[in-house]
C-alpha cells in the first residue's frame, strides 16, 4: 500500500485552531504586530507574567501579613513610623502613578500603532523611575544619619526589607522596560509593552500598600 | 470560538479605557488617603485608609492590568477568588475543562480528520492495528 500525501483538499479538512483565524487577519493589517502566541484563551506571555505576579504576591504579601500582625502587637511601633519621611513617600506614590500612567499610554500607543509615541512614554515611565529610586536614596541616607539603620530594631528592619525589595523591584523594571524599549523601536516584540506594563503597575500596587503602612500608620 | 473572541474583546476593550481619567481618580484618592492620616479617630482612619488603599490597587489591577478584561481563569491565577460561580460560567468552565480535564490528557483519541491527515503517511503494514486507526504505533 503506498503512503498517501496529504492533498490540498485533506489539509482544507483540518479545523483550524480556535482564534488563530481572526487573529492572523488582523496581523496581516499591523505588520509592526508581532506574532501572538496563545496556548490557551490567553496570549501565553500575558498568562506567564500573571503566574510570575501569583509569586510576586506570596513575597510581598507574607513580608506584608507578618509586618501587620506585629504592627498590631506594637503600637509603639507608631512613634518610630513617625519618623519616616510621609512628604517624601507622598511624592514618590505621585510619582509611581505617573510612572503607571505612561507606562499604560505607552501600551495604547502600541495598539495604535505609534511605535514613537511608545518608545517616549517607556522613556517617561524610566524617568520615573530615576526619581522614585532618588527620593528613596535620599530617605534611606535622611533616616541612617539619624541612627535609623536596618539593626536599629524590628520596625526598621521591616521598613528597609520592605522597601529594599520594592526598590530592587522598580530597579529590575527599569532595567526590563529598557530592555522592551529597546526592541520595540527596532519594531519588533511590541506585544512585551503591556507585559512589562502589567509587572510595572504590579509594583505600583505594591507601594500602593506600603505607603499607608510604613508612612501614614505613624500613630499609636 | 468563545475563548478568541474573549482574547478579542480584551484588546477591545484595553482600548477604550480612559487611563487618564483613572489616574485623576489614582491622585485624588491619594490626597484623601493623606487627608485620612490627620482624623483624630486613629482606627477608623487606619481602616478608611486601607479601604481607600484597596480602592486604588483595584483600580489598577482592573484597569491598567486589563484584568477587568480577562477571562476569570486568569483572575483566578493570582488566588483573588475560587466560587462555584466560575465553574458555573460557560465560558470559564470550557477553558478549564480543556486546561485541567483528566480525560483530555489520558484519554485523548485523535479526531478523524487527524488520522486522517497524519496517520495515513505510515504504511497500514507498519502498524499494529490497522483496524482502528487510533491506536497505530509510530515507529
Amino acid at each position: 500500500v503506498s503512503a498517501a500525501v496529504p492533498s490540498a483538499e485533506t489539509t482544507a479538512t483540518l479545523p483550524a485552531p480556535a482564534g488563530h483565524g481572526a487573529a492572523a487577519t488582523a496581523l496581516a493589517a499591523a505588520p509592526h504586530v508581532d506574532e501572538e502566541r496563545a496556548a490557551t484563551s490567553v496570549p501565553t506571555g500575558r498568562l506567564g507574567i500573571w503566574w510570575f505576579l501569583a509569586s510576586e504576591i506570596v513575597i510581598f504579601g507574607g513580608l506584608i501579613t507578618c509586618y501587620v500582625l506585629f504592627r498590631i502587637r506594637h503600637p509603639e511601633w507608631g512613634k518610630l513610623a513617625a519618623h519616616t519621611l510621609t512628604p517624601a513617600g507622598a511624592v514618590n506614590t505621585f510619582v509611581l502613578l505617573t510612572s503607571s500612567l505612561c507606562m499604560v499610554l505607552a501600551h495604547e500607543a502600541v495598539s495604535r500603532g505609534n511605535l514613537r509615541l511608545a518608545s517616549q512614554a517607556m522613556m517617561q515611565t524610566i524617568f520615573c523611575g530615576f526619581v522614585f529610586m532618588g527620593i528613596k536614596a535620599f530617605e534611606y541616607g535622611h533616616e541612617v544619619a539619624q541612627g535609623f539603620t536596618p539593626v536599629a530594631g524590628l520596625f526598621w528592619s521591616f521598613y528597609y526589607a520592605m522597601t529594599g525589595l520594592h526598590a530592587l523591584h522598580v530597579l529590575g523594571g527599569m532595567f526590563a522596560i529598557l530592555a522592551v524599549r529597546k526592541a520595540v523601536a527596532r519594531g519588533q516584540h511590541v506585544r512585551r509593552v503591556e507585559i512589562v506594563g502589567i509587572y510595572w503597575h504590579f509594583v505600583d500596587i505594591v507601594w500602593i500598600f506600603l505607603f499607608p503602612l510604613l508612612y501614614l500608620a505613624s500613630r499609636g | 470560538m468563545t475563548m478568541s473572541s474573549e482574547t478579542a474583546a480584551a484588546h477591545e476593550t484595553s482600548h477604550r479605557v480612559p487611563y487618564v481619567r483613572i489616574y485623576w481618580i489614582l491622585v485624588a484618592a491619594l490626597l484623601v488617603s493623606l487627608f485620612l492620616a490627620f482624623m483624630e479617630h486613629h482606627m477608623l482612619a487606619a481602616a478608611l485608609i486601607f479601604a481607600v488603599a484597596l480602592v486604588k490597587a483595584g483600580l489598577v489591577a482592573g484597569y491598567y492590568m486589563h484584568l477587568k478584561f480577562e477571562p476569570r481563569f486568569v483572575v483566578l491565577v493570582p488566588g483573588f477568588f475560587a466560587d462555584e460561580r466560575i465553574h458555573a460560567d460557560p465560558v470559564f468552565a470550557s477553558t478549564y475543562r480543556e486546561l485541567f480535564s483528566v480525560d483530555h490528557r489520558f484519554n485523548w483519541k485523535p479526531p478523524s480528520s487527524y488520522q486522517l491527515h497524519v496517520y495515513e503517511l505510515i504504511p497500514r503494514s507498519a502498524s499494529r492495528n490497522d483496524g482502528s486507526g487510533a491506536n497505530v504505533s509510530v515507529r
